[in-house]
């Protein structure tokens, strides 16, 4: 419908900061109020951004650094000029990262400008990495990086922590020595610019096409890593309404490129683990919950249950919040490599000896849910679940006590008799 | 905004069940998913046993049990709508909590067998999403509200027919059947009640109608200790309205 749409489409967060894009769809808390996922606004150096049930709201003076974009998991905050590739495919020389508050002419010659290295996020990091393939990157430190509003009060450079977590995947698959450096290139104070820069003339990819790359990426993510040998994930058909974790498929995507050219698997730790108990009574809430589709139900000829892409999962942990038995807990794969969507769950179905309609339970149980349902009424009649046990009538009758038995009450009646 | 509410007369209410059959012409409910029911139920013992009913619609609570338990934000209630309590149908994702968290049991999700055969839903499958496709369809339709016919897996309920009513002129204290100007407006309901037992008009108009009875006749809201503040009241002394007493056990 056409509702679904307007809420799949990318929003301004406000007027005051065009550049910065909002998805109401993927935005965890927008979605369910379970959800306390308060990434953006504790990723804000500034404060300016809260993170409220209806989304993001922009209350103060953004700074442009786009650190936000890079700590959402869903990707649903999105900024101008974050998602860069580098341009010259044919260039040795190593690609320069620079940020949009050095004045242009200041930039190496083909660098890329990015609102701020902190925007970068260790996704993007990654991908830049793969793409430029032998060529090194440099992330240019300025010298007034630690100082800029954009680090808050860490005195580090915003990229940090990125950095170190690209580092730290990078390692896993043996290539310490792709990681991106930061190289110090200070340039006098005074031309630095204060003011929040604004895209006009920074980007160079128009909105549309941004949107487009936007799409197709998120699009093209999970055909893109199959045939990576063992940890060849499957293309899941998205059901309407989940999100795509763009920055996690990225980040994926990214690692498993580089994995191929190194011949070698993905680390585990890349790829979460459900473990479902046998308390679970296949609701399937949580499948009917998950953001992102990791967690799909599905009817086959095993039965009933839930199939489960660790590719997919966030940790959001809304599955094992939701769920009525507590019988969800995602954790660290154990040992086991990831082979894609896997059968999580599998219930039999049987039929209800009322109403002949097939359903899914326990092994003991008869009757399906509806008609349990329906003989506890019986049992426990209609009017007590409504009203209250021992409901006084007042006109007519006496009064009852709330404790009496029925055979209490056929005495009441005789003695007065 | 008003604040919409109903008072049903118990005294003056037959059970005649028109307003379940107007409900569910109104919004082309399957057979047995009835937003408005009456419950009949017998009181007292032989010789003095009597035979009640009691006529039920969605509460439109000020405190929805139903909404606090929503995951998905689903069912929700719209202050800039009358004080109703909707179903958005894009976002439900047929959990059944709300039916559980209701204390009152008018909150319908249809997979069960039908009591009378042949099943409605096999007899005209359904068509855009639909449950099923009736052949006299109520053109009016809003997801968004829980308004039309309902898509499959998705909890529905009354919506005080918000289709009509809020197509009343602004700032109206009533909506009174007789009244020739507004009688387009009225919930279906309200509207059909033979002997006219219902009363439908704005709790927060001090000079409405419904707020004056309420005070006169002494109205008295179900299952009032639960602290769901219905937006609805029963009238009635020799009627009685049923009494909550605590269970001892």
């Amino acid at each position: 419908m056409s509702e679904s749409a307007e809420q799949s489409a990318w929003h301004r967060l406000s007027d005051a900061q065009p550049w910065l894009l909002w998805q109401e769809n993927a935005c965890l808390p927008a979605r369910s109020p379970l959800s306390d996922c308060r990434a953006c606004s504790q990723a804000c150096p500034v404060d300016a951004l809260t993170a409220t049930p209806k989304g993001p709201q922009l209350t103060g003076d953004c700074v442009a650094c786009g650190r936000c974009t890079a700590a959402c998991p869903t990707g649903a905050i999105n900024g101008a000029g974050l998602d860069s590739h580098p341009g010259d495919d044919q260039a040795t020389a190593p690609l320069a990262v620079d940020c949009w508050r050095v004045p242009p002419e200041q930039s190496p010659e083909g660098a890329l400008r990015v609102p701020c290295l902190g925007g970068l996020g260790s996704d993007r990091l990654l991908r830049l990495v793969q793409e430029c393939g032998e060529r090194p990157v440099e992330l240019l430190d300025r010298g007034w990086c630690a100082d800029c509003p954009a680090a808050a009060d860490c005195r580090r450079p915003p990229v940090d922590q990125a950095l170190t977590e690209c580092r730290e995947a990078l390692a896993s698959l043996g290539l310490t020595g792709r990681s991106p450096s930061l190289r110090k290139a200070p340039l006098p104070a005074h031309l630095y610019r204060r003011e929040t820069p604004t895209p006009g003339g920074e980007t160079r990819v128009s909105r549309r096409g941004l949107f487009r790359r936007l799409a197709g990426h998120a699009a093209g993510a999970a055909e893109q890593i199959q045939g990576t040998g063992p940890a060849a994930p499957a293309a899941v058909p998205m059901v309407s309404g989940r999100v795509q974790p763009a920055p996690r498929l990225r980040r994926v995507e990214a690692l498993a490129a580089l994995a191929v050219a190194q011949d070698q698997s993905l680390p585990n730790t890349l790829f979460p683990q459900a473990k479902i108990s046998d308390a679970c009574c296949n609701h399937r809430i949580c499948a009917a919950l998950c953001p992102t589709g990791a967690l799909q139900p599905v009817e086959d000829e095993d039965g009933s249950g839930l199939d489960y892409d660790p590719l997919f999962c966030i940790r959001c942990g809304l599955c094992q919040q939701v769920c009525p038995e507590k019988a969800i807990t995602i954790t660290e794969r154990d040992g086991h490599p990831y082979v894609g969507r896997v059968p999580a769950t599998r219930h039999h179905r049987q039929r209800c000896q009322r109403c002949h309609t097939t359903f899914t339970a326990g092994k003991e149980h008869t009757l399906c849910p509806g008609c349990r349902k329906d003989a506890a009424l019986a049992q426990d009649s209609g009017r007590d679940l409504l009203f209250g046990a021992g409901s006084s009538s007042g006109a007519a009758g006496p009064a009852q006590d709330p404790g009496t038995q029925p055979g209490d009450h056929d005495d009441q009646e005789d003695t007065r008799r | 905004m008003a604040k919409w509410g109903m008072v049903i007369d118990l005294d003056k209410c037959t059970g005649c069940q028109a307003c379940t059959t107007a409900c569910a012409m109104e919004n082309n409910t399957l057979p047995g998913e009835s937003w408005q029911d009456v419950l009949y139920y017998n009181e007292g013992e032989y010789p003095s046993a009597q035979m009640k009913w009691l006529p039920r619609p969605c509460m439109q609570c000020e405190d929805p049990s139903c909404v606090h338990v929503c995951p998905t934000r689903a069912t929700y209630k719209d202050p800039d709508a009358g004080g109703i309590v909707f179903v958005d149908w894009n976002k439900c994702i047929g959990c059944k909590y709300c039916m559980i968290a209701c204390p009152y049991g008018v909150r319908f999700y249809a997979d069960e067998q039908p009591l009378i055969e042949p099943d409605m839903r096999d007899v005209y499958p359904g068509e855009n999403g639909q449950m099923w496709s009736p052949p006299y369809q109520n053109p009016e339709q809003d997801w968004r509200r829980g308004i039309g016919i309902q898509p499959k897996g998705v909890v529905s309920k009354c919506t005080f027919c918000y289709h009509k009513v809020s197509k009343a002129p602004e700032g109206v204290p009533d909506l009174d059947e007789d009244d020739p100007e507004l009688v387009e407006y009225v919930p279906a309901c309200v509207r059909t009640c033979p002997p006219k037992a219902r009363y439908f008009g704005d709790l927060d108009n001090p000079e409405s109608n419904v707020n004056r009875i309420i005070g006169d006749k002494h109205g008295v809201r179900l299952l009032d200790h639960t602290g769901n503040r219905p937006q609805v009241y029963y009238l009635g002394a020799g009627a009685g309205v049923p009494a909550f007493s605590p269970r001892n056990s």
